[in-house]
């Protein structure tokens, strides 16, 4: 990149001292009489035949000093008084010398251009040696970094812009002198000349000034960018501006120019990385409330209305046909509108016709790239929707995205997969399940969160279902869900990734607010009351930008995110009372304690604010939606704090933290809780597939133990119960925590939590029996135990038992058992 | 008694209708032969006797409808060994809704083995039935042909059963 701007100066500079030398040289290195007849050397030429006439006009004239002697001596002839001849002292007339000194002048300016020029080019050379005789990049970059901080310290540049405004007023005084040379010679052609340079120095001014105020005007120059600098430093430096010339630049103005951006500005809007684009203004503050009136022209960040960017999207499309690789940069102007709305077309004929072409361009595989088809996915979601929507199109972009496999069901999806499910839950070939279910799995990546933001801040408008439509999910029931789906598949993102911890795009944050907005608008007037393209406001933007795509946003979220109105909205949401399914509810309030949990961590102040929002957890039942997305370690802990609304203090070791898990949960099972007894399923299991030496400490549990409270601020004991000392031989076999003698007198009320256990136990009966031999070494069915389940009214655990007792009683056993 | 609790648990849930006569057939009929007998009486009394709120007794209302063929002729025939086991206790009721439940089991289980064996237990006890009440009436003083005529209108009435078994 570098090299490519070193070499667009250094051409033209160079061409600008090339033009400067061919104008002057003609003056200095050949014959002034061929210069006369030669059609390039205008200025030279005329300079030169001037100079001619010129000169002789400060010296004595020798044929005017013989004219005198001889008209002396008739006069003496004639008349012998007269005196002998004396010369008369040389005078320069005052308008000889005034043209003489102008034309000079001029010349001199000329010849100084001359040798700036060969200057010039001769630093430019040695710039350009300097720098390129480095062949290992770095160091390249190093020398040439500092070769071009030197030369913009000497100001090279403002020296090369000095080059045509010497010409340019070398012109000017040769024409005053022109005029003085005339006017006391013919007094008409004096005036006929004036007439002529006065238009021709209009002309100039005019053109001048007009790109003083136009950035875009064609008649740009040196000299008008001086001015234009010269112009800009007044304002910097607050020096009133008369009202007069205001109003006359903005009268003569042609384009309604934007503000001289800053540097800090000209630099954001020169990096082509998407990260540098503001958030979306919501449509009820500034931009997209632009559109609507037919008056105002909508302004994008950088200042072009959509029909000038459909003009360059056309004019760059003509050429790309010839040259392919123009191509990405055709895509990242197509791909514009996705970043900034203000750049949306107007109509939607243009673009589409705009994409077919880009079709046809990218029908070649090798050039249809992913990201291409990604760009087009965008466009194409902004652009139409299902009933405009162009199947044509849509059927081949999903051909290049591709979908997800049928056996990838619980492995990440890449962002092309995304793409593809949105891109079909948009145009309603799919109803939306297929697409959270994506986003659930979805690969983290910063390009994926920035995916993510934009579809949570266009979400109100993308989930709107036609009810009509053959293809609305009717299980789905009412559209609510689907918002809950949606955000709970973004929000499972967030927290099975730990997605705040790695990137600053808050997602988190994000969710709280649309669900909110929604939430708010579904109670008063529906949805639609969300009349804008964006739910977000406008002052999410912050200073700090990432390199992210559609936003710009910063580091200091989670502090928004525990601002006491965002944890009033999650107390809220924690509380919906929603007729939803009971699935999409569960899994929605787990993400988002989980997500809080994540960003809880990194900063101390939050710790309490996140305890206190665990009281308003209410989660019973432990089915999910996308369980498969979760870690078991991390998914054991944010169950912990959702079933038992205990905060969790964050461990750095995993093996510690579930031994810490599990030491709570059984704390806490007094009385059994369904949901604490499969979290800690999940705990134990899982801690035995990584490390079973690790549960030595629950091995070392002795008969009736008393657990201490895992709160280290709180000294409390409480006696574990003989149902969870069963459940945990059960988990932890072979060691039989529960006596054999309590096993007798355990008493069956049928409660879920028994039939729990006695199915787990019975499942356990089961897999060692599948075991085969192996089974008598490790285990053999209590019958004391079975005798208790036989008594059961759940209809598993009752037959289960009595199969197990069938297979394995001796006939006196079963008749002495009463059955 | 364990046994009706286990009926009970075995026709509480419609859903497990299935499951249940497959545990019988996988796991009680192979061991019944060396189950003692007066378990396997008292299990037939339950599975027998015991009825749902509507009187349905428990083995009808475990119901044949998911079972394949095969396994409907297995359970007809474990059927046939409970019945043969109680049919001593069998009453006028028990008889009549025993046949009339056969006579609405489908096609394809008739004139089969176990379905013959329990029309033919049906048939036997029920004319066991009818000859000990006859025997009973002849007994009776007042033997004649109206009395003929009225135990024959009776025997028709739907209350009969009831009534003889009394």
């Amino acid at each position: 990149m570098a090299a490519v701007e070193d070499n667009i100066r250094e051409v033209e500079w160079r061409d600008l001292a090339d033009t400067v030398l061919v104008f002057v040289c003609m003056d200095t290195l050949h014959d002034i009489w061929l210069l006369i007849w030669s059609q390039d050397g205008l200025f030279a030429a005329f300079l030169s035949a001037f100079l001619i006439f010129l000169i002789p006009q400060l010296q004595p004239s020798s044929t005017d000093v013989a004219m005198d002697v001889l008209i002396h001596i008739s006069q003496q002839l004639s008349n012998s008084t007269t005196p002998a001849f004396e010369p008369t002292a040389f005078q320069v007339s005052p308008s000889a010398a005034a043209v003489n000194m102008l034309f000079f002048l001029s010349l001199a300016l000329v010849l100084i251009d001359a040798f700036l020029a060969m200057l010039v080019k001769g630093w430019l050379q040695e710039f350009d040696r300097g720098w390129r005789r480095y062949t290992v990049a770095h160091l390249r970059a190093q020398e040439r970094e500092r070769r071009l901080q030197e030369l913009e310290r000497w100001k090279l540049g403002e020296l090369v812009g000095l080059l045509p405004i010497l010409i340019q007023g070398s012109l000017f005084l040769f024409c005053i002198g022109l005029l003085v040379l005339i006017f006391p010679s013919h007094l008409p052609s004096a005036i006929l000349c004036s007439l002529m340079f006065l238009s021709v120095v209009g002309f100039y001014v005019f053109t001048t000034y007009v790109s003083i105020v136009n950035d875009y005007a064609p008649f740009s120059s040196p000299v008008s960018r001086l001015f234009a600098r010269g112009l800009a430093m007044l304002q910097t430096w607050h020096i009133p501006i008369p009202q007069t010339v205001r109003r006359i630049a903005s009268a003569i103005s042609f384009h309604n120019r934007p503000p001289i951006p800053s540097q800090k500005q000209q630099a954001d809007a020169d990096t082509p990385d998407e990260a540098m684009q503001p958030l979306p203004s919501n449509s009820r503050t500034t931009d997209v409330a632009q559109p609507h009136n037919p008056d105002a022209v909508p302004r994008s960040r950088s200042g072009i209305n959509p029909q000038t960017h459909v003009r360059v999207l056309e004019r760059l499309v003509t050429v790309t046909e010839e040259a392919v690789e123009n191509i990405p940069i055709f895509l990242e102007l197509l791909d514009q509108p996705v970043k900034d709305p203000a750049l949306r077309p107007y109509t939607m004929e243009k673009w589409n016709e705009l994409l077919h072409i880009t079709f046809r361009l990218l029908s070649d595989q090798s050039t249809f790239s992913v990201s291409a088809a990604w760009t087009l996915a965008r466009t194409m979601m902004i652009c139409y929707n299902y009933d405009t929507a162009d199947q044509q199109l849509y059927l081949t972009l999903q051909n290049h995205l591709g979908s997800r496999g049928a056996g990838d069901e619980k492995s990440r999806m890449p962002l092309n997969v995304l793409f593809s499910a949105y891109l079909s839950f948009w145009l309603r070939q799919s109803d939306g399940r297929d697409l959270c279910r994506t986003i659930a799995f979805l690969e983290p990546s910063d390009a994926a969160d920035g995916e993510l933001l934009w579809m949570v801040n266009t979400s109100h408008r993308t989930m709107r279902f036609d009810q009509d439509r053959f293809l609305y999910c009717p299980e789905l029931g009412e559209t609510v869900d689907m918002y809950i789906l949606f955000f709970t598949a973004v929000l499972t993102y967030v927290s099975s990734t730990e997605q705040s911890r790695r990137s600053s795009i808050p997602l988190t944050f994000a969710v709280i607010y649309a669900l909110r907005a929604i939430r708010s608008a579904i109670d008063q007037r529906g949805i639609n009351s969300i009349d804008g393209l964006y739910i977000f406001p406008v002052t999410v933007s912050t200073p700090g930008p990432v390199p992210m795509t559609f936003c710009r946003v910063d580091g200091t979220d989670a502090m928004a995110l525990w601002s006491q109105d965002c944890i009033q909205s999650v107390k809220d949401l924690l509380q919906w009372d929603l007729t939803t399914s009971v699935e999409i509810l569960t899994d929605f309030r787990l993400s988002l304690i989980a997500a809080l949990y994540i960003d809880s961590t990194k900063q101390a102040h939050a710790r309490s604010h996140f305890a206190g929002l665990l009281n308003y957890t209410n989660i019973t039942d432990l089915t999910f939606l996308y369980p498969g997305a979760y870690d078991d370690s991390k998914l054991a802990i944010y169950l912990y704090m959702a079933v038992f609304r205990k905060p969790f203090e964050y461990v750095h070791d995993p093996l510690a933290a579930l031994e810490r898990v599990i030491r709570g949960i059984i704390y806490e099972l007094s009385p059994l809780q369904l949901s604490g007894l499969h979290v800690l399923d999940i705990a134990v299991k899982h801690l035995h597939k990584i490390s079973a030496p690790s549960l030595d400490w629950l091995k070392t549990l002795p008969p009736y133990p008393l657990l201490s409270s895992p709160d280290p601020t709180v000294f409390a004991l409480r006696l574990v119960g003989d149902w969870i000392l069963l459940h945990l031989d059960t988990l932890i076999a072979p060691k039989p925590y529960l006596l054999l003698e309590k096993v007798e007198k355990l008493e069956w009320s049928d409660i879920p939590e028994e039939v729990y256990i006695a199915n787990a136990r019975l499942d356990l009966y089961d897999s060692l029996a599948d075991i085969g031999h192996e089974a008598d070494k490790v285990s053999k069915p209590d019958t004391g135990l079975l005798k208790v389940f036989l008594w059961s009214k759940d209809h598993g655990v009752c037959t289960r038992a009595f199969k197990w007792c069938l297979d394995l009683f001796p006939i006196s056993h079963l008749v002495h058992l009463e059955m | 008694m364990w046994v009706e609790h286990f009926i009970q648990v075995l026709c509480a849930d419609y859903w497990s209708f299935y499951s249940s006569w497959k545990l019988l057939l996988s796991a009680l009929v192979p061991k019944w032969t060396v189950l003692p007998s007066s378990w396997c009486r008292d299990f037939a009394s339950a599975l027998i006797f015991s009825t749902d709120i509507h009187g349905v007794p428990a083995y009808q209302f475990l119901g044949y409808r998911y079972l394949s063929l095969d396994e409907r002729q297995a359970s007809l025939s474990f059927l046939a060994t409970l019945l043969e086991l109680i049919k001593s206790r069998l009453t006028w009721v028990n008889l009549t809704s025993l046949e009339n439940w056969l006579a609405e089991l489908s096609e394809g289980l008739e004139n089969q083995g176990a379905h013959t064996q329990i029309q033919h237990i049906q048939a036997t006890m029920k004319q066991q039935l009818v000859d000990e009440t006859l025997g009973f009436f002849t007994e009776l003083p007042m033997e004649n042909e109206w009395l003929e005529e009225s135990l024959e209108f009776f025997a028709e009435l739907p209350m009969a059963g009831e009534w003889m078994g009394e």
